[in-house]
Protein backbone atom coordinates (compact mmCIF):
# COMPACT_ATOMS: atom_id res chain seq x y z
CA UNK A 1 0.00 0.00 0.00
CA UNK A 2 2.56 2.42 1.32
CA UNK A 3 4.44 1.59 -1.92
CA UNK A 4 1.85 2.22 -4.37
CA UNK A 5 1.40 5.45 -2.56
CA UNK A 6 4.31 6.62 -2.54
CA UNK A 7 4.38 5.04 -6.85
CA UNK A 8 1.10 7.23 -7.14
CA UNK A 9 3.88 10.46 -5.82
CA UNK A 10 5.96 10.00 -7.98
CA UNK A 11 3.78 9.71 -11.15
CA UNK A 12 2.34 12.70 -9.71
CA UNK A 13 5.67 14.60 -9.63
CA UNK A 14 6.68 13.23 -13.39
CA UNK A 15 3.04 14.51 -14.72
CA UNK A 16 4.04 17.91 -13.54
CA UNK A 17 7.31 18.17 -14.58
CA UNK A 18 6.24 16.84 -18.15
CA UNK A 19 3.12 19.44 -18.28
CA UNK A 20 6.26 21.83 -17.64
CA UNK A 21 8.95 20.22 -19.84
CA UNK A 22 5.89 20.53 -23.02
CA UNK A 23 4.17 23.56 -22.18
CA UNK A 24 7.14 26.01 -21.03
CA UNK A 25 8.42 26.83 -24.83
CA UNK A 26 5.10 26.95 -26.81
CA UNK A 27 3.95 29.64 -23.85
CA UNK A 28 6.48 31.24 -23.94
CA UNK A 29 6.13 31.60 -27.97
CA UNK A 30 2.28 32.62 -27.43
CA UNK A 31 3.21 35.63 -24.79
CA UNK A 32 6.37 36.78 -26.85
CA UNK A 33 4.01 36.82 -30.32
CA UNK A 34 1.02 37.83 -29.02
CA UNK A 35 0.41 39.55 -25.24
CA UNK A 36 3.80 41.31 -25.58
CA UNK A 37 3.65 43.14 -28.75
CA UNK A 38 0.15 44.32 -28.19
CA UNK A 39 0.87 45.22 -25.11
CA UNK A 40 4.06 47.26 -26.23
CA UNK A 41 1.33 48.43 -29.25
CA UNK A 42 -0.91 50.04 -27.20
CA UNK A 43 1.71 52.12 -24.97
CA UNK A 44 3.70 53.17 -27.90
CA UNK A 45 0.10 54.06 -30.02
CA UNK A 46 0.06 56.99 -27.21
CA UNK A 47 3.45 58.47 -28.22
CA UNK A 48 5.40 60.40 -30.95
CA UNK A 49 8.13 57.26 -31.03
CA UNK A 50 10.53 57.07 -34.21
CA UNK A 51 11.32 53.09 -33.71
CA UNK A 52 15.22 54.46 -32.83
CA UNK A 53 16.16 54.98 -29.09
CA UNK A 54 15.24 58.86 -29.25
CA UNK A 55 13.27 59.90 -26.70
CA UNK A 56 9.62 59.59 -27.19
CA UNK A 57 6.57 62.03 -25.83
CA UNK A 58 2.89 61.41 -25.65
CA UNK A 59 0.97 62.75 -27.64
CA UNK A 60 -2.85 61.19 -26.19
CA UNK A 61 -5.05 59.84 -28.72
CA UNK A 62 -4.45 62.26 -31.57
CA UNK A 63 -2.24 59.21 -33.14
CA UNK A 64 -5.95 57.65 -33.51
CA UNK A 65 -7.33 60.69 -34.42
CA UNK A 66 -5.16 60.95 -37.35
CA UNK A 67 -6.23 57.88 -39.17
CA UNK A 68 -9.37 58.92 -39.26
CA UNK A 69 -8.63 63.08 -39.97
CA UNK A 70 -5.70 61.46 -42.59
CA UNK A 71 -6.42 61.59 -46.12
CA UNK A 72 -4.52 58.80 -46.86
CA UNK A 73 -5.07 56.45 -43.83
CA UNK A 74 -8.90 56.96 -43.91
CA UNK A 75 -8.86 55.75 -47.60
CA UNK A 76 -7.75 52.23 -46.37
CA UNK A 77 -11.20 51.71 -45.38
CA UNK A 78 -12.21 52.93 -48.82
CA UNK A 79 -10.04 50.36 -49.93
CA UNK A 80 -10.78 47.40 -47.40
CA UNK A 81 -14.24 47.91 -48.40
CA UNK A 82 -13.62 46.74 -52.37
CA UNK A 83 -11.61 43.30 -50.72
CA UNK A 84 -14.42 42.98 -48.77
CA UNK A 85 -16.91 42.96 -51.29
CA UNK A 86 -14.75 40.46 -53.46
CA UNK A 87 -14.70 38.08 -50.47
CA UNK A 88 -18.41 38.39 -50.38
CA UNK A 89 -18.51 37.83 -53.79
CA UNK A 90 -16.55 34.82 -54.00
CA UNK A 91 -18.70 33.06 -51.48
CA UNK A 92 -21.34 33.33 -53.64
CA UNK A 93 -19.23 32.30 -56.42
CA UNK A 94 -17.64 29.45 -54.43
CA UNK A 95 -21.24 28.39 -53.35
CA UNK A 96 -22.54 28.42 -57.00
CA UNK A 97 -19.75 26.47 -58.43
CA UNK A 98 -20.10 23.88 -54.93
CA UNK A 99 -23.62 23.13 -55.88
CA UNK A 100 -22.72 22.55 -60.02
CA UNK A 101 -20.29 19.78 -58.62
CA UNK A 102 -21.88 18.32 -56.01
CA UNK A 103 -23.66 16.24 -58.46
CA UNK A 104 -21.29 13.22 -59.86
CA UNK A 105 -20.30 14.52 -63.25
CA UNK A 106 -17.36 13.45 -65.25
CA UNK A 107 -13.62 15.28 -64.75
CA UNK A 108 -14.80 16.51 -61.61
CA UNK A 109 -11.20 16.23 -60.53
CA UNK A 110 -10.01 18.23 -63.13
CA UNK A 111 -12.17 20.94 -62.55
CA UNK A 112 -11.75 20.90 -58.74
CA UNK A 113 -8.02 20.89 -59.27
CA UNK A 114 -7.86 23.75 -61.45
CA UNK A 115 -10.23 25.76 -59.49
CA UNK A 116 -8.29 25.18 -56.46
CA UNK A 117 -4.62 26.18 -57.63
CA UNK A 118 -5.00 29.61 -57.41
CA UNK A 119 -5.33 29.71 -53.90
CA UNK A 120 -1.81 27.66 -53.51
CA UNK A 121 0.38 29.60 -55.46
CA UNK A 122 2.45 31.87 -54.72
CA UNK A 123 0.88 35.60 -53.90
CA UNK A 124 3.74 37.37 -55.40
CA UNK A 125 3.13 35.22 -58.57
CA UNK A 126 -0.31 35.56 -58.70
CA UNK A 127 0.16 39.36 -58.52
CA UNK A 128 2.92 39.33 -61.23
CA UNK A 129 0.49 37.30 -63.62
CA UNK A 130 -2.02 39.79 -63.24
CA UNK A 131 0.59 42.65 -64.18
CA UNK A 132 1.19 41.14 -67.28
CA UNK A 133 -2.49 40.51 -67.60
CA UNK A 134 -3.16 44.00 -67.08
CA UNK A 135 -0.88 45.25 -69.30
CA UNK A 136 -1.16 47.55 -72.14
CA UNK A 137 -1.55 44.77 -75.11
CA UNK A 138 -1.41 42.46 -72.10
CA UNK A 139 -4.28 39.49 -71.57
CA UNK A 140 -7.01 41.53 -70.56
CA UNK A 141 -6.56 43.61 -73.45
CA UNK A 142 -5.82 41.09 -76.32
CA UNK A 143 -9.09 39.07 -75.04
CA UNK A 144 -11.37 42.30 -75.51
CA UNK A 145 -9.90 42.80 -78.73
CA UNK A 146 -10.93 39.25 -79.76
CA UNK A 147 -14.25 39.95 -78.22
CA UNK A 148 -15.06 43.13 -80.22
CA UNK A 149 -14.68 45.49 -77.40
CA UNK A 150 -11.80 47.73 -78.06
CA UNK A 151 -13.22 50.48 -77.60
CA UNK A 152 -13.72 49.90 -73.84
CA UNK A 153 -10.24 48.80 -73.57
CA UNK A 154 -8.49 51.22 -70.39
CA UNK A 155 -5.42 51.75 -68.39
CA UNK A 156 -6.55 49.34 -65.58
CA UNK A 157 -4.45 49.06 -63.34
CA UNK A 158 -2.55 52.69 -63.80
CA UNK A 159 -5.84 54.42 -63.30
CA UNK A 160 -7.54 55.29 -59.88
CA UNK A 161 -11.04 54.80 -61.03
CA UNK A 162 -10.30 51.21 -62.60
CA UNK A 163 -7.25 49.84 -59.91
CA UNK A 164 -9.13 48.50 -57.15
CA UNK A 165 -11.69 46.75 -58.97
CA UNK A 166 -8.67 45.17 -60.66
CA UNK A 167 -6.75 44.03 -57.67
CA UNK A 168 -10.20 42.88 -56.41
CA UNK A 169 -10.85 40.69 -58.51
CA UNK A 170 -7.28 39.30 -58.20
CA UNK A 171 -8.08 38.51 -54.70
CA UNK A 172 -11.15 36.68 -56.10
CA UNK A 173 -9.55 34.71 -58.60
CA UNK A 174 -6.72 33.54 -56.11
CA UNK A 175 -9.32 33.02 -53.03
CA UNK A 176 -12.33 31.02 -54.61
CA UNK A 177 -10.86 27.61 -55.11
CA UNK A 178 -10.37 27.76 -51.01
CA UNK A 179 -14.17 28.28 -50.14
CA UNK A 180 -15.32 26.05 -52.87
CA UNK A 181 -13.30 23.35 -51.62
CA UNK A 182 -15.05 23.85 -47.95
CA UNK A 183 -18.31 24.22 -49.59
CA UNK A 184 -18.41 20.83 -51.70
CA UNK A 185 -16.85 19.01 -49.07
CA UNK A 186 -19.46 20.37 -46.22
CA UNK A 187 -22.06 19.29 -48.79
CA UNK A 188 -20.78 15.91 -49.68
CA UNK A 189 -20.80 14.80 -46.02
CA UNK A 190 -24.88 15.66 -46.35
CA UNK A 191 -26.04 11.90 -46.80
CA UNK A 192 -27.28 11.22 -50.22
CA UNK A 193 -30.95 9.55 -49.42
CA UNK A 194 -31.87 12.99 -48.83
CA UNK A 195 -31.67 13.83 -52.06
CA UNK A 196 -33.20 10.71 -53.40
CA UNK A 197 -35.82 11.38 -50.94
CA UNK A 198 -36.63 14.88 -51.73
CA UNK A 199 -36.66 14.15 -55.91
CA UNK A 200 -38.62 11.11 -55.06
CA UNK A 201 -40.90 13.93 -53.90
CA UNK A 202 -40.52 16.01 -56.88
CA UNK A 203 -38.52 18.73 -55.33
CA UNK A 204 -36.90 20.78 -57.99
CA UNK A 205 -33.29 21.81 -57.88
CA UNK A 206 -33.64 24.86 -56.51
CA UNK A 207 -36.03 23.43 -53.59
CA UNK A 208 -33.53 21.00 -53.27
CA UNK A 209 -30.74 24.02 -52.44
CA UNK A 210 -33.28 25.52 -50.00
CA UNK A 211 -34.63 22.96 -48.31
CA UNK A 212 -31.38 20.71 -48.15
CA UNK A 213 -28.13 22.03 -48.64
CA UNK A 214 -28.32 25.48 -47.60
CA UNK A 215 -29.78 24.43 -43.93
CA UNK A 216 -26.81 22.09 -43.82
CA UNK A 217 -23.94 24.14 -44.89
CA UNK A 218 -25.42 27.97 -43.89
CA UNK A 219 -23.30 28.06 -40.47
CA UNK A 220 -19.86 26.83 -42.25
CA UNK A 221 -21.01 30.27 -44.91
CA UNK A 222 -21.57 32.47 -42.20
CA UNK A 223 -18.01 31.71 -40.88
CA UNK A 224 -15.98 32.05 -44.12
CA UNK A 225 -17.88 35.51 -44.59
CA UNK A 226 -17.00 36.53 -41.21
CA UNK A 227 -13.50 35.31 -42.10
CA UNK A 228 -13.27 36.99 -45.12
CA UNK A 229 -13.64 40.51 -43.06
CA UNK A 230 -10.75 39.73 -41.23
CA UNK A 231 -8.86 38.82 -44.32
CA UNK A 232 -9.82 42.21 -46.16
CA UNK A 233 -7.97 44.21 -44.03
CA UNK A 234 -4.52 41.86 -43.82
CA UNK A 235 -4.69 41.97 -47.57
CA UNK A 236 -1.23 42.98 -48.68
CA UNK A 237 1.01 40.78 -51.37
CA UNK A 238 -1.21 41.85 -53.91
CA UNK A 239 -1.32 45.71 -53.74
CA UNK A 240 2.02 45.65 -52.77
CA UNK A 241 3.26 43.99 -55.82
CA UNK A 242 0.82 45.01 -58.49
CA UNK A 243 1.15 48.46 -57.41
CA UNK A 244 3.02 49.14 -54.00
CA UNK A 245 -0.61 51.18 -52.97
CA UNK A 246 -0.62 53.98 -55.54
CA UNK A 247 -3.81 55.00 -57.18
CA UNK A 248 -5.62 54.71 -53.78
CA UNK A 249 -5.18 51.01 -53.44
CA UNK A 250 -3.62 51.29 -50.60
CA UNK A 251 -4.44 48.98 -47.50
CA UNK A 252 -4.10 48.61 -43.99
CA UNK A 253 -1.00 46.36 -44.13
CA UNK A 254 0.82 48.00 -47.06
CA UNK A 255 -0.16 52.08 -45.45
CA UNK A 256 1.06 50.13 -41.76
CA UNK A 257 4.48 48.78 -43.07
CA UNK A 258 4.86 52.01 -45.20
CA UNK A 259 4.42 54.51 -42.25
CA UNK A 260 6.15 52.12 -39.75
CA UNK A 261 8.99 50.98 -42.11
CA UNK A 262 9.64 53.86 -44.66
CA UNK A 263 8.18 56.83 -42.48
CA UNK A 264 9.66 55.74 -39.19
CA UNK A 265 6.40 57.30 -37.60
CA UNK A 266 6.11 53.85 -35.38
CA UNK A 267 3.46 55.73 -32.92
CA UNK A 268 1.15 56.14 -35.76
CA UNK A 269 1.66 52.69 -37.15
CA UNK A 270 1.02 50.65 -34.04
CA UNK A 271 -2.24 53.19 -33.57
CA UNK A 272 -3.30 51.31 -37.09
CA UNK A 273 -2.43 48.59 -35.98
CA UNK A 274 -4.36 48.41 -32.51
CA UNK A 275 -7.17 49.77 -34.60
CA UNK A 276 -6.95 46.59 -36.85
CA UNK A 277 -7.11 44.38 -33.85
CA UNK A 278 -10.15 46.19 -32.53
CA UNK A 279 -11.82 45.18 -35.99
CA UNK A 280 -10.31 41.74 -35.57
CA UNK A 281 -11.66 41.35 -32.06
CA UNK A 282 -15.16 42.49 -32.79
CA UNK A 283 -15.91 40.12 -35.83
CA UNK A 284 -13.95 37.46 -33.28
CA UNK A 285 -16.89 38.44 -30.66
CA UNK A 286 -19.71 38.57 -33.27
CA UNK A 287 -18.20 35.47 -34.35
CA UNK A 288 -18.46 33.62 -31.30
CA UNK A 289 -21.96 34.48 -30.70
CA UNK A 290 -23.33 33.90 -33.49
CA UNK A 291 -21.59 30.73 -34.09
CA UNK A 292 -21.66 29.76 -30.83
CA UNK A 293 -23.51 26.02 -31.41
CA UNK A 294 -22.07 25.40 -34.47
CA UNK A 295 -17.93 25.72 -31.93
CA UNK A 296 -19.69 23.51 -29.17
CA UNK A 297 -20.19 20.78 -31.90
CA UNK A 298 -17.11 20.75 -33.55
CA UNK A 299 -14.58 20.72 -30.92
CA UNK A 300 -14.21 17.72 -29.28
CA UNK B 1 -43.81 8.61 -73.12
CA UNK B 2 -43.10 12.09 -73.86
CA UNK B 3 -42.62 13.06 -70.12
CA UNK B 4 -39.77 10.67 -70.29
CA UNK B 5 -38.17 12.26 -73.26
CA UNK B 6 -38.49 15.51 -71.59
CA UNK B 7 -37.13 14.37 -68.46
CA UNK B 8 -34.05 13.17 -70.60
CA UNK B 9 -33.54 16.34 -72.63
CA UNK B 10 -34.37 18.46 -69.44
CA UNK B 11 -31.51 16.34 -67.63
CA UNK B 12 -28.90 16.34 -71.13
CA UNK B 13 -29.37 20.18 -71.40
CA UNK B 14 -28.77 21.03 -67.34
CA UNK B 15 -25.45 18.61 -68.06
CA UNK B 16 -24.11 20.66 -71.33
CA UNK B 17 -25.12 23.91 -69.04
CA UNK B 18 -23.34 22.86 -66.48
CA UNK B 19 -20.13 21.97 -68.48
CA UNK B 20 -20.55 24.99 -70.23
CA UNK B 21 -20.08 26.70 -66.78
CA UNK B 22 -17.30 24.51 -65.78
CA UNK B 23 -15.46 25.26 -69.37
CA UNK B 24 -15.81 28.95 -68.47
CA UNK B 25 -14.54 29.21 -64.92
CA UNK B 26 -11.52 27.09 -66.45
CA UNK B 27 -11.07 29.37 -68.92
CA UNK B 28 -11.37 32.35 -66.77
CA UNK B 29 -8.31 30.69 -64.25
CA UNK B 30 -5.88 29.32 -66.99
CA UNK B 31 -6.08 32.18 -69.70
CA UNK B 32 -3.96 34.42 -67.55
CA UNK B 33 -1.62 31.82 -66.93
CA UNK B 34 -1.20 30.92 -70.56
CA UNK B 35 -0.18 34.55 -71.40
CA UNK B 36 2.80 34.14 -68.37
CA UNK B 37 3.42 30.89 -69.75
CA UNK B 38 3.62 31.53 -73.80
CA UNK B 39 5.67 34.83 -72.39
CA UNK B 40 8.32 32.99 -71.02
CA UNK B 41 9.51 31.52 -74.31
CA UNK B 42 9.73 34.97 -76.17
CA UNK B 43 12.32 37.40 -76.44
CA UNK B 44 12.41 40.77 -75.50
CA UNK B 45 11.18 42.44 -78.53
CA UNK B 46 8.87 39.55 -79.18
CA UNK B 47 6.75 40.27 -76.09
CA UNK B 48 6.28 43.92 -76.83
CA UNK B 49 5.61 43.47 -80.32
CA UNK B 50 2.75 40.55 -79.88
CA UNK B 51 -0.33 40.30 -78.18
CA UNK B 52 0.05 37.91 -75.30
CA UNK B 53 -1.65 35.33 -76.94
CA UNK B 54 0.68 35.08 -79.95
CA UNK B 55 2.53 31.77 -79.78
CA UNK B 56 6.31 32.33 -79.21
CA UNK B 57 8.40 32.15 -82.40
CA UNK B 58 10.74 29.82 -81.73
CA UNK B 59 9.31 27.17 -78.43
CA UNK B 60 13.25 26.24 -77.77
CA UNK B 61 14.66 29.34 -76.90
CA UNK B 62 15.11 29.07 -72.92
CA UNK B 63 17.13 31.80 -72.77
CA UNK B 64 14.89 33.84 -70.43
CA UNK B 65 14.99 30.06 -68.06
CA UNK B 66 18.39 30.38 -68.02
CA UNK B 67 18.82 34.35 -67.13
CA UNK B 68 16.05 33.15 -64.36
CA UNK B 69 18.27 30.42 -62.85
CA UNK B 70 21.63 31.81 -63.21
CA UNK B 71 21.28 35.20 -62.57
CA UNK B 72 18.08 35.12 -60.44
CA UNK B 73 19.11 33.71 -57.30
CA UNK B 74 16.30 31.33 -57.69
CA UNK B 75 18.27 28.23 -56.68
CA UNK B 76 19.36 29.76 -53.50
CA UNK B 77 15.76 30.95 -52.61
CA UNK B 78 14.67 27.30 -53.20
CA UNK B 79 17.24 26.36 -51.09
CA UNK B 80 16.56 28.92 -48.53
CA UNK B 81 12.93 28.24 -48.96
CA UNK B 82 13.69 24.46 -48.40
CA UNK B 83 15.64 24.99 -45.23
CA UNK B 84 13.05 26.97 -43.48
CA UNK B 85 10.35 24.78 -44.51
CA UNK B 86 12.36 21.84 -43.50
CA UNK B 87 12.86 23.10 -39.56
CA UNK B 88 9.80 24.95 -39.42
CA UNK B 89 7.73 21.85 -40.18
CA UNK B 90 9.84 19.68 -37.56
CA UNK B 91 10.11 22.57 -34.55
CA UNK B 92 5.95 23.52 -34.79
CA UNK B 93 4.95 19.79 -35.22
CA UNK B 94 7.25 19.10 -31.91
CA UNK B 95 5.55 22.25 -30.59
CA UNK B 96 1.91 21.73 -31.22
CA UNK B 97 1.93 17.88 -30.44
CA UNK B 98 3.39 18.62 -26.99
CA UNK B 99 1.03 21.02 -26.07
CA UNK B 100 -1.87 18.69 -27.61
CA UNK B 101 -0.59 15.98 -25.64
CA UNK B 102 -0.87 17.62 -22.20
CA UNK B 103 -4.59 19.35 -23.49
CA UNK B 104 -5.78 15.92 -24.11
CA UNK B 105 -4.08 13.83 -21.01
CA UNK B 106 -3.52 15.92 -18.05
CA UNK B 107 -5.60 18.25 -16.44
CA UNK B 108 -3.69 21.20 -14.60
CA UNK B 109 -4.88 24.14 -13.57
CA UNK B 110 -5.35 27.27 -15.89
CA UNK B 111 -5.80 24.47 -18.85
CA UNK B 112 -9.23 26.47 -20.30
CA UNK B 113 -7.99 29.74 -20.19
CA UNK B 114 -4.65 28.44 -22.27
CA UNK B 115 -7.05 27.00 -24.46
CA UNK B 116 -9.41 30.00 -25.12
CA UNK B 117 -5.61 31.87 -25.47
CA UNK B 118 -4.90 30.38 -28.29
CA UNK B 119 -8.70 30.72 -30.23
CA UNK B 120 -8.08 34.73 -29.27
CA UNK B 121 -4.65 34.86 -30.38
CA UNK B 122 -5.63 33.10 -33.73
CA UNK B 123 -7.52 36.18 -34.39
CA UNK B 124 -4.79 38.57 -34.46
CA UNK B 125 -3.58 39.24 -37.68
CA UNK B 126 0.30 38.43 -37.79
CA UNK B 127 1.29 41.49 -39.94
CA UNK B 128 0.59 43.74 -36.73
CA UNK B 129 2.48 41.85 -34.50
CA UNK B 130 5.51 41.98 -36.78
CA UNK B 131 5.67 46.26 -36.08
CA UNK B 132 7.29 45.17 -32.37
CA UNK B 133 9.11 41.70 -32.48
CA UNK B 134 10.84 42.75 -35.75
CA UNK B 135 12.48 45.83 -33.92
CA UNK B 136 13.49 43.08 -30.79
CA UNK B 137 14.89 40.63 -33.62
CA UNK B 138 16.59 43.62 -34.99
CA UNK B 139 17.66 44.90 -31.99
CA UNK B 140 19.73 41.49 -31.11
CA UNK B 141 21.04 40.88 -34.76
CA UNK B 142 18.43 38.19 -35.80
CA UNK B 143 17.32 39.74 -38.82
CA UNK B 144 19.18 37.97 -41.77
CA UNK B 145 19.01 35.19 -40.04
CA UNK B 146 17.03 31.87 -41.88
CA UNK B 147 16.39 30.82 -37.90
CA UNK B 148 14.55 34.13 -37.14
CA UNK B 149 12.05 32.85 -39.37
CA UNK B 150 11.99 29.23 -38.57
CA UNK B 151 10.99 31.04 -34.64
CA UNK B 152 8.51 33.17 -36.41
CA UNK B 153 7.16 30.13 -37.90
CA UNK B 154 7.32 27.47 -35.41
CA UNK B 155 4.58 28.89 -33.16
CA UNK B 156 1.47 26.95 -32.12
CA UNK B 157 -1.23 27.69 -34.42
CA UNK B 158 -5.04 26.76 -33.49
CA UNK B 159 -5.62 24.85 -36.76
CA UNK B 160 -2.57 22.52 -36.27
CA UNK B 161 -3.51 22.23 -32.32
CA UNK B 162 -7.00 21.15 -32.88
CA UNK B 163 -6.57 18.78 -35.27
CA UNK B 164 -4.07 17.30 -33.31
CA UNK B 165 -6.16 17.61 -29.87
CA UNK B 166 -8.82 15.52 -32.12
CA UNK B 167 -6.27 12.94 -33.01
CA UNK B 168 -5.21 12.18 -29.83
CA UNK B 169 -8.39 12.02 -28.59
CA UNK B 170 -9.33 9.30 -30.36
CA UNK B 171 -6.51 7.25 -29.35
CA UNK B 172 -7.58 5.53 -25.96
CA UNK B 173 -6.26 6.50 -22.68
CA UNK B 174 -5.65 2.99 -22.07
CA UNK B 175 -2.81 3.04 -24.51
CA UNK B 176 -0.51 4.53 -22.48
CA UNK B 177 -1.94 3.44 -19.42
CA UNK B 178 -0.62 -0.11 -20.03
CA UNK B 179 3.02 1.89 -21.49
CA UNK B 180 3.25 3.61 -18.13
CA UNK B 181 2.73 0.43 -16.39
CA UNK B 182 5.20 -1.53 -18.04
CA UNK B 183 7.69 1.75 -17.00
CA UNK B 184 7.60 4.15 -19.78
CA UNK B 185 7.82 7.39 -18.72
CA UNK B 186 5.11 10.50 -20.05
CA UNK B 187 7.81 11.91 -22.47
CA UNK B 188 8.40 8.49 -23.60
CA UNK B 189 4.63 7.64 -24.30
CA UNK B 190 4.18 11.11 -26.06
CA UNK B 191 7.32 10.40 -28.20
CA UNK B 192 7.40 6.39 -29.00
CA UNK B 193 3.84 5.59 -28.61
CA UNK B 194 1.12 8.62 -29.38
CA UNK B 195 3.82 10.45 -32.54
CA UNK B 196 3.77 7.65 -34.60
CA UNK B 197 0.04 7.16 -34.03
CA UNK B 198 -0.94 10.48 -35.15
CA UNK B 199 0.98 10.21 -38.56
CA UNK B 200 -1.35 11.14 -40.99
CA UNK B 201 -1.92 14.71 -38.50
CA UNK B 202 1.29 15.36 -38.47
CA UNK B 203 1.45 14.93 -42.98
CA UNK B 204 -2.26 17.33 -43.05
CA UNK B 205 -0.58 19.58 -40.65
CA UNK B 206 2.44 19.66 -42.46
CA UNK B 207 1.30 20.66 -45.78
CA UNK B 208 -0.77 23.51 -44.23
CA UNK B 209 2.17 24.62 -42.83
CA UNK B 210 4.24 24.23 -46.12
CA UNK B 211 1.71 25.70 -48.63
CA UNK B 212 1.72 28.72 -46.06
CA UNK B 213 5.59 29.35 -45.80
CA UNK B 214 6.05 28.99 -49.48
CA UNK B 215 3.65 31.41 -50.19
CA UNK B 216 4.25 34.00 -47.43
CA UNK B 217 5.80 36.86 -48.86
CA UNK B 218 5.77 39.55 -46.08
CA UNK B 219 7.51 37.77 -43.27
CA UNK B 220 10.53 36.90 -45.36
CA UNK B 221 10.41 40.29 -47.08
CA UNK B 222 10.68 41.89 -43.51
CA UNK B 223 13.15 39.89 -41.86
CA UNK B 224 15.24 38.81 -44.53
CA UNK B 225 16.30 41.44 -46.56
CA UNK B 226 19.62 40.08 -47.63
CA UNK B 227 19.69 39.23 -51.72
CA UNK B 228 21.73 35.85 -50.59
CA UNK B 229 18.90 35.69 -48.00
CA UNK B 230 16.10 35.64 -50.44
CA UNK B 231 13.17 33.03 -50.27
CA UNK B 232 11.30 31.99 -53.36
CA UNK B 233 8.30 35.13 -52.82
CA UNK B 234 10.96 37.86 -52.42
CA UNK B 235 13.64 36.70 -54.90
CA UNK B 236 10.39 36.74 -57.44
CA UNK B 237 9.54 40.06 -56.18
CA UNK B 238 12.97 41.55 -56.38
CA UNK B 239 13.05 40.62 -60.04
CA UNK B 240 10.81 43.80 -60.63
CA UNK B 241 13.71 45.89 -59.96
CA UNK B 242 16.33 44.92 -62.70
CA UNK B 243 13.99 42.95 -65.31
CA UNK B 244 10.99 45.60 -64.78
CA UNK B 245 11.29 45.94 -68.54
CA UNK B 246 11.92 42.33 -69.76
CA UNK B 247 8.48 40.63 -68.76
CA UNK B 248 9.50 37.54 -70.57
CA UNK B 249 12.21 37.25 -68.30
CA UNK B 250 9.60 37.75 -64.82
CA UNK B 251 7.52 35.22 -66.96
CA UNK B 252 9.84 32.46 -66.81
CA UNK B 253 10.38 33.57 -62.95
CA UNK B 254 6.92 33.25 -62.30
CA UNK B 255 6.84 30.18 -64.13
CA UNK B 256 10.02 28.71 -61.69
CA UNK B 257 8.53 29.69 -58.92
CA UNK B 258 4.74 28.14 -58.89
CA UNK B 259 6.27 24.88 -60.83
CA UNK B 260 7.33 23.24 -57.37
CA UNK B 261 4.34 23.72 -56.27
CA UNK B 262 2.28 22.46 -58.91
CA UNK B 263 4.18 19.22 -59.26
CA UNK B 264 3.51 18.82 -55.50
CA UNK B 265 0.27 19.50 -55.79
CA UNK B 266 -0.35 17.13 -58.49
CA UNK B 267 1.51 14.43 -56.47
CA UNK B 268 -0.15 15.35 -53.14
CA UNK B 269 -3.64 16.90 -53.99
CA UNK B 270 -5.59 14.41 -51.79
CA UNK B 271 -3.38 15.24 -48.66
CA UNK B 272 -3.78 18.63 -50.06
CA UNK B 273 -7.79 18.65 -49.83
CA UNK B 274 -7.77 17.01 -46.93
CA UNK B 275 -5.38 19.87 -45.06
CA UNK B 276 -7.59 22.58 -46.15
CA UNK B 277 -11.01 21.56 -45.17
CA UNK B 278 -9.34 19.94 -42.39
CA UNK B 279 -8.05 23.52 -41.30
CA UNK B 280 -10.99 25.67 -41.99
CA UNK B 281 -13.47 23.78 -39.64
CA UNK B 282 -11.70 23.58 -37.16
CA UNK B 283 -10.00 27.00 -37.58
Amino acid sequence: MTNQKKLGKKREQQKRRTIVLFLIIPLFFLLYFTIYPIAKMLFYSLTDWKGSASPYQFVGFSNYLNIFATESYRNVFFTGSYYLGAGLIQQVISLFLAVVMNKKIQGSGIFKGIIFFPFIMNGVAVAMVFRMFYQVNGGLDTLMNIMGMQDYIKIWIGNPKTCNYALALVYLWKNVGYSFLIYLGTMQSIPAEYYDAASIDGAGMWAQFTAITFPNIKMIVGLMATLSIVNSIAIFDIPYVLTNGKNGSNTFSTTLIETAFTYNKYGQACAMAICVLAIAGVVMVFKNIVFKEENENSYE
Amino acid sequence: MRTVMSDKQRTSILKALKYLILLTVVFIVIYPLVGVFLASFKTKIEYLSTDSMVLPLNWGNFENYKTVLLKGNVITGFANTLFIIFFSCIFSTLLCTMVAYCFTRFEFAGKNYIDKFYMMASFVPSIIVHLIIFKDFAHVGLVNNLFSIVILYSGVDIVSLYLFKQYFNQISVAVDESAIMEGCSYVRVYWNILLPMVKPAIVTACIIKITYIYNDFYTAFLYLPATEKGVMSTVLYRFIGPYSSEWSVIAAGIIVVSLPVFIGFIFAQKYVYKGFSDGAVKG
